[in-house]
């Protein structure tokens, strides 16, 4: 399952792919499942025990991906394109990618060393980089693309013991996670949101929060590791293998003191390793769930991998076992 | 007045821990039994005075800006991120206090530093006074947050502190609460969290107060030092009346109405337009279908410094500007 | 199309107060079978009752980029900016400003007669330039305060080949557009509710989109903004004969299969606006609101984008507003809804 999550291309705006895989998944475990009018999948399922939390409780993971949008054909057939989300052009570079609804096979491209008399020092800007899809023309090009189309990395899922490596880490993961414990029984009836559009902005998160104003709000993430090797002693958390990430606070939430303070209980209880992200950086779907209706009480818990938001990225598969049991317990543990 | 704000702006209140100054102000309205006080999800303290009439929502925020501790280095300084807008300048060696008490100081990363060049403060760090890890970890952990040290000068009319932005007004939002004037509105002072890092605590109030009319108190630049931008706002010349700033454009009938007031009242005040900022009035008034909302502003010389100037004149029209608002009958004014 | 246009770009509504537009849109519908109010944010909202369920939505904003006082010197106005006027276009216009009553001005900077040689090539921003009104000191102060607008004057100029030259093309085409083909759905029977919006304040923070579409809560929303065209400097702009159909972020992909759909069945000339992180319009706001809504952006090339010379086809504008009123004729509102799965 999660190879097939992690293989499957979702560019933001186009998580169709995604959607398919999960619902086929959760569709036998859950009570109702809903596909708003922005894409998003709203699955819930009620708990099996009478006794249950009078609170609405929303979980929430993000089925798109960083990607490319083809802006413009050339008149030598290479595509010109735009990133959707945010994408270190540097990284880029004589990359594999899959163009099209048909995944069609692609390049990135740069002119080679040789060509850049005039600048080898420079970072190429995006109308530098394009896309060879092998076209011969503009006309041939066309047969096979239009203006618009998304493109996502082409990246194999692979798993050596419990090193995971592959694309889209961020938020395969969460939406594993979701499924995962949307198979489970639960004490706690939940709304399990599997949100579009939030590398583009939490664009799905906005909506979906807004119509389920929630009172609680766990967001299940992939998040960038900070154990890379650095001259400054100036933080290096999380790191990749050491638990689950708790988010204390980042650019778009803080995380309910008191939730934090119950999940943190939850994991000493069940040994289940945790550790902290360095506050204030990055931001999840939890920025604008939170902030939807009268306000919920929210959490964001993640797996640090490393080089998110690129090709390819490591993480430690006992982080994400991890995770799916911490928030599976802090889920039937709200009163 | 002038003990009030001496004792709200000495509390340490950043963004998300903000309980101090609500312990505070339900201190100081115990025993007003003409008051409803009840805190929401998000933290806000919303005070109400029940009426019949209209529902006004005054706005102040709890929160100032401060630091976070996001790693702890082997030789005992604490490496942080900034919460809320601080200009790096202003922080060089200033004394810090954290949530739990503990003291430091801001210490700068000499190697890379000139005093003609402004570093970020992701090459600052606090020293604790700790000379080992250990010993920090004692002192401070992961997320704990600290503001600038408070120290408080009164020079005539005027007097100088951290934290004016914006304790000055829920020290006028205080003041109005505790006196039981004869009013028909259904008055909301809301002393929300979160302003500082966007408007958080605004959001969530007053989508659950929804109210016909939203107030916002809070400071403003000025126009008034040596060599200044230009703003046509002085310290001492009445409260302010706002025109715009990033957030809102105030609805003319908003500015028309609170002008009549003034006016009517002999209250002195000063129209302004504020480039850059934007107050809780922004959340307020995009809150649903829209809620009218205007800002009243205490003039402020040196925002977002250990040393934020206000004038007490402007303070005192300021409450008065708010009274006469507070007690009009809303709706013959259209609201 | 053109007195249309004519009409509409030259009320006035700076953002924040849309007066006058409300009084000129009255007036385009005197003899239509609709209802026009004004909420309480700005936004100016035309209903047409229909016969089917559903809301469909189609809006353009109203609001125009301008000026503001923000300071008087010597009876010398200080300006700051409301939208984003480029501060290079702004020396030597000549402008109006809405005081006690209105009022002409020019806006000048220190010659360059006067200026040190240092200063010969610097660029011109707002902490430069000034408006004198000619007026003695005391009238200035008596009549004009902080917070007054103002406006660049404008005269609606033909160009060749149906382009037309005004203020506030952006974005009174697009309202002109969704007028008109509000007034073609009027002579259509069986449609859902229609709501052709002019929100208010796009320029500076979708506030009105955002508390209108709250309000209206519409099953599907079309959203006419304008974009770059062509022109020296921009390469990859429309040609000024097609309307742009966006995708991406902020548009729901259903949508926007089925307006391409409608688009190469008609004919028209168009082109597909790639849009991965967002429009920047208020399509944005919209799909959000209350739920989320579908949305689709439908955008009219325009040259000198916020500029008092902003230049547009109306031929174009035209076929957009046919094209408009079609899609809406023919559309299947429950195609788009949300879909039960279980």
């Amino acid at each position: 399952m999660l190879k097939k999550l992690c293989d499957a291309s979702g560019v933001s705006g186009n998580e169709g792919n995604i959607r398919d895989i999960i619902i086929d998944a959760v569709k036998p475990h859950c009570d109702s499942i809903s596909i708003d009018k922005l894409g998003n999948v709203i699955a819930f399922k009620k708990a099996h025990s009478k006794k249950r939390s009078a609170k609405k409780i929303m979980a929430a993971a993000h089925m798109d991906e960083v990607g490319f949008m083809v802006k413009s054909i050339n008149k030598d057939g290479f595509l010109s394109i735009l990133p959707a989300g945010g994408i270190d052009r540097r990284v880029v570079l004589s990359k594999r990618v899959k163009v099209g609804k048909d995944e069609m096979p692609g390049i990135i491209s740069y002119k080679p060393p040789h060509a850049q008399s005039d600048g080898y020092k420079n970072i190429p800007k995006w109308k530098e980089i394009f896309v060879d899809i092998g076209a011969k023309d503009k006309k041939d090009a066309e047969k096979y693309v239009s203006v618009g189309d998304y493109i996502s990395f082409d990246t194999e899922f692979v798993k050596k013991r419990n090193l995971l490596r592959g694309k889209a880490f961020d938020d395969r993961f969460g939406c594993y996670s979701l499924i995962e414990i949307l198979k489970k029984k639960l004490s706690n009836d939940i709304y399990a949101v599997f949100t579009v559009q939030e590398e583009v902005g939490l664009r799905g998160a906005s909506a979906a929060g807004s119509a389920i104003q929630p009172d609680y709000c766990i967001v299940l993430e992939g998040t960038s590791a900070g154990d890379f090797p650095q001259e400054r002693d100036i933080g290096d958390s999380p790191k990749m293998g050491e638990g689950v990430v708790l988010t204390i606070s980042d650019r778009t939430a803080f995380s309910d003191k008191e939730l934090r303070k119950q999940t943190e209980d939850i994991a000493m209880r069940l040994k289940i390793k945790y550790q902290y992200k360095q506050p204030m950086i990055g931001g999840t779907d939890a920025g604008v769930i939170h902030l939807q209706g009268s306000g919920a009480k929210s959490i964001v818990m993640a797996v640090a991998s490393r080089y998110i938001h690129s090709p390819v990225s490591f993480a430690d598969y006992r982080d994400l076992k991890g995770m799916v049991k911490l928030a599976y317990n802090l889920i039937n543990e709200i009163k | 007045m002038k003990n009030t704000i001496k004792e709200i702006t000495a509390i340490t209140g950043p963004s998300s821990a903000e309980e101090g100054v609500v312990k505070y102000i339900k201190k100081a309205l115990k025993g007003s039994k003409h008051l409803e006080v009840r805190t929401d999800t998000l933290g806000n303290l919303i005070v109400r005075k029940p009426g019949k009439g209209r529902k006004i929502m005054l706005a102040a925020h709890m929160d100032e800006i401060g630091f976070i501790v996001k790693h702890i280095d082997k030789d005992g300084f604490v490496r942080f991120s900034v919460v809320g807008g601080i200009y790096p300048h202003n922080i060089v060696n200033n004394r810090v206090v954290f949530t739990n008490g503990a003291e430091g100081v801001i210490g700068i990363e000499e190697k890379d530093y000139h005093y003609k060049k402004i570093l970020p403060a992701s090459k600052m760090f606090i020293d604790i006074g700790a000379s080992s890890k250990e010993e920090a970890e004692k002192i401070v952990s992961m997320g704990d947050l600290a503001v600038v040290k408070h120290s408080f000068s009164q020079m005539g009319n005027r007097i100088a502190s951290k934290a004016m932005d914006d304790r000055i007004g829920c020290a006028m939002l205080l003041e109005l609460a505790k006196d039981n004037f004869k009013t028909d509105n259904d008055i909301y002072y809301v002393f929300t969290v979160q302003e500082e890092v966007g408007v958080r605590g605004a959001k969530t109030s007053a989508f659950s107060i929804e109210p016909d009319l939203g107030i916002a108190v809070d400071v403003t630049a000025t126009g008034d030092t040596p060599n200044c931008n230009i703003m046509d706002v002085h310290l001492g010349k009445g409260p302010t009346i706002k025109v715009k700033d990033s957030g809102i454009i105030v609805r003319r009938q908003v500015i028309d109405y609170m002008k009549s007031i003034a006016v009517k009242n002999k209250i002195p005040y000063q129209m302004e337009i504020l480039e850059g900022g934007a107050t809780d009035a922004y959340a307020i008034h995009m809150t649903k279908s829209g809620i009218l909302s205007g800002v009243v502003s205490i003039p402020t010389r040196y925002i977002h410094s250990k040393s934020e100037i206000i004038d007490m004149d402007d303070v005192n029209n300021g409450i008065k500007l708010l009274k006469a608002i507070l007690k009009d009958d809303l709706k013959k004014r259209g609201f | 199309m053109k007195e249309l246009l004519k009409k509409m770009s030259s009320a006035v509504g700076i953002s924040g107060s849309g007066d006058d537009t409300l009084e000129t849109v009255k007036t385009i519908f005197e003899d239509y079978n609709v209802s026009i109010d004004c909420d309480k944010m700005g936004s100016i909202r035309i209903f047409k009752k229909g016969s089917r369920k559903g809301v469909v939505w189609m809006s353009a904003h109203i609001d125009e980029i301008g000026l503001i006082v923000k300071k008087i010197e010597d009876g010398y106005i200080r300006f700051g900016s409301i939208g984003g006027y480029d501060e290079k276009i702004l020396l030597g216009q000549e402008v109006t400003v809405f005081g006690n009553n209105q009022y002409d001005g020019i806006i000048g900077c220190k010659p360059p007669h006067y200026m040190e040689r240092d200063e010969y090539d610097k660029m011109l921003g707002f902490k430069d330039l000034y408006i004198d009104t000619g007026m003695n000191e005391e009238t200035v102060n008596k009549n004009i305060s902080v917070g007054d607008r103002i406006i660049i004057k404008h005269k609606y100029t033909e160009l060749k080949n149906d382009n037309v030259a005004t203020k506030a093309t952006d974005n009174r085409a697009c309202a002109s557009v969704i007028i008109k083909a509000l007034q073609k759905l009027t002579r259509v029977k069986d449609l859902p509710d229609i709501y052709a919006v002019l929100n208010a304040q796009e320029e500076t923070t979708f506030l009105g989109a955002a508390t209108s579409s709250y309000d209206i809560h519409p099953d599907i929303a079309f959203v006419l903004d304008v974009t770059l065209a062509g022109q020296p400097g921009v390469e990859n702009g429309n040609d000024m004969d097609e309307i742009a159909i966006g995708k991406g972020a902020h548009i729901s992909g259903k949508l926007f299969e089925y307006v391409k759909k409608q688009a190469d069945a008609s004919g028209i000339k168009y082109a597909i606006e790639p849009l991965p992180r967002g429009s920047g319009t208020d399509t944005g706001a919209i799909q959000v609101a209350r739920g989320g809504t579908a949305a689709q952006l439908i955008s009219i090339p325009v040259r000198n984008m916020h500029s008092p010379v902003e230049v547009v086809n109306v031929k174009n504008m035209e076929k957009a507003a046919d094209f408009l009123a079609d899609i809406i004729k023919d559309i299947d509102i429950d195609k788009f809804d949300t879909e039960i799965i279980k």
